[in-house]
């Protein structure tokens, strides 16, 4: 997946100007930054939601889950994942993995953030498809199903292309295979993690915190 | 009986009584029936009402207007709804439209339709003016309410329009049923309305107008009466499909 020269501008505030990023079809980049960097933005522009003012960006099929889960709450669970089309084999096997099979069919409207994420989670699972675009997959999910998830997660990279946008270093440093870190709309670091160790490594967890913080 | 129960029967009895101590004041002090009629007059003159046979005919003809102004409504603001949600230019050519028969003052609209069609069509094609702008905003309020944007979703996981129609039924479903009851008990008053200023032969309205002409004020006032409880009904009727349609979906209202 190549994005070359990309440049967006919105409400006459420049998001991007002539930003490049190339990521490798197999493993986890994690984009880390901070709010309103323009972290979603580049996903969007990615999943062609948005139009970039010039640049090129690759056209490629997307698995995009949203910040927010948009589910139909007045669709139960299984109508909702439906909607893309999937089979009922399909759909029981994902609600599965995300470990929601007892929320079939229960409607949105009566589920709490986290469950919320994980049937969006699904969707991304069944429909499969090119990128994974994951915005903040796990912000509203308990910590022993963040856990689970996460490790999944890294199960299911190879052989596939995922961006995972996220706020939380440790989730970053435990799910990514290459870090990114974006700042004033350029990338200010670009960290491949060669080996599952380096999760943890204090150095490169306060050298990230330093250049989210001072951008050296 | 649960203090809930009791204090939804007292308060609207209460403000029943108000009501009519209000109006029996007015009576007593206007002292001329052709202004103010006494409640004892207005309710004498229900059975007299409901002896006529044209009344039967004419309740029947009002709420056909009534059921036809609705579905017509409902067709419209539907595929306006639907081409706003697939279509963003779309929404913001049918938005102004919206807005402008929003703030149409019906029964200058009513006058102005008068010159160009019959009396039995015009109330019809007023609910409609009025109606839509309501349903619209029935069928689009809970689509932009969804977090995320449902266009997003849609573009991006490419799903079918038959898939859409389905997801974006369930969405309105409840909204519009929450607002049905009071949106048709709107368009009874806007067709009545409608029908006293044009006229109509074999209508509510019509008899309205013709009580008017023979100054029966208690007559025009028991009609008007039977419009409100008709519409009370319908609202109450209205509520309960909305309440046994959200507790099927685990919510206790």
């Amino acid at each position: 997946m190549k994005i070359s020269n990309l440049s967006f501008s919105y409400l006459d505030r420049v998001i991007f100007e002539d930003f490049s990023l190339s990521v490798e079809s197999n493993g986890i980049t994690c984009i880390l930054g901070e709010s309103g960097v323009g972290k979603s933005t580049l996903l969007d522009l990615i999943a062609r939601l948005r139009v970039p003012t010039s640049g090129d960006i690759e056209r490629v099929d997307c698995s995009y889950m949203f910040q927010s889960p948009t589910l139909f709450d007045y669709l139960t669970v299984y109508d909702n994942l439906a909607l893309l089309g999937a089979n009922e084999g399909s759909i029981d096997r994902v609600l599965e993995e995300v470990g929601i099979s007892h929320l079939k069919y229960a409607y949105p409207i009566t589920l709490s953030g986290g469950e919320k994420s994980r049937v969006s989670l699904c969707r991304v699972y069944l429909h499969d498809k090119g990128v994974w675009l994951l915005d903040e997959p796990f912000s509203s999910v308990d910590l022993s199903h963040k856990v689970k998830l996460l490790t999944s997660m890294r199960d299911k990279r190879l052989g596939r292309c995922v961006l995972y946008v996220t706020h939380d270093i440790d989730e970053a440093l435990y799910i990514a295979d290459r870090l990114i870190v974006l700042r004033d709309g350029v990338i200010s670091h670009d960290v491949t993690i060669q080996t599952r160790e380096d999760y943890g490594k204090s150095t490169l967890r306060s050298s990230i915190i330093d250049l989210m913080l001072n951008g050296d | 009986m649960k203090k809930s129960a009791i204090a939804s029967i007292i308060y609207p009895v209460i403000t029943l009584l108000l009501l009519c101590l209000i109006w029996t004041v007015v009576s007593v002090a206007t002292d001329n029936p052709q202004l103010a009629p006494s409640i004892l007059e207005v309710l004498s003159s229900i059975p007299k009402i409901l002896q006529k046979g044209d009344f039967y005919l004419s309740l029947g003809a009002t709420l056909l207007r009534v059921v036809v102004g609705v579905v017509i409504s409902l067709l419209i603001s539907s595929s306006l709804g639907y081409i706003s949600i697939l279509n963003p230019v779309g929404k913001k050519i049918i938005s102004p439209i919206i807005t402008i028969l929003r703030a149409l003052p019906t029964l200058a609209i009513t006058l102005v339709l008068l010159s160009w069609l019959s009396p039995r069509i015009a109330p019809v094609v007023v609910a409609v003016l009025a109606l839509v702008p309501l349903f619209y905003l029935n069928v689009i309020t809970p689509i932009d309410m969804l977090e995320g944007g449902a266009t997003r979703l849609i573009k991006c996981y490419q799903i079918s329009p038959r898939q859409v129609g389905k997801a974006y039924l369930s969405q309105i479903a409840p909204y519009f049923l929450l607002n049905v009851g009071a949106n048709i008990s709107f368009c009874i008053k806007v067709v009545i309305s409608a029908e006293v200023l044009s006229a109509t032969y074999v209508s509510i309205g019509g008899m309205m107008s013709e009580q008017k002409l023979y100054l029966d004020v208690a007559s025009m006032v028991a009609m008007s009466i039977f419009a409100i409880l008709l519409a009370l009904l319908i609202e109450w009727l209205c509520s309960l499909v909305y309440k046994s349609y959200m507790r099927r979906r685990g919510v206790c209202l």
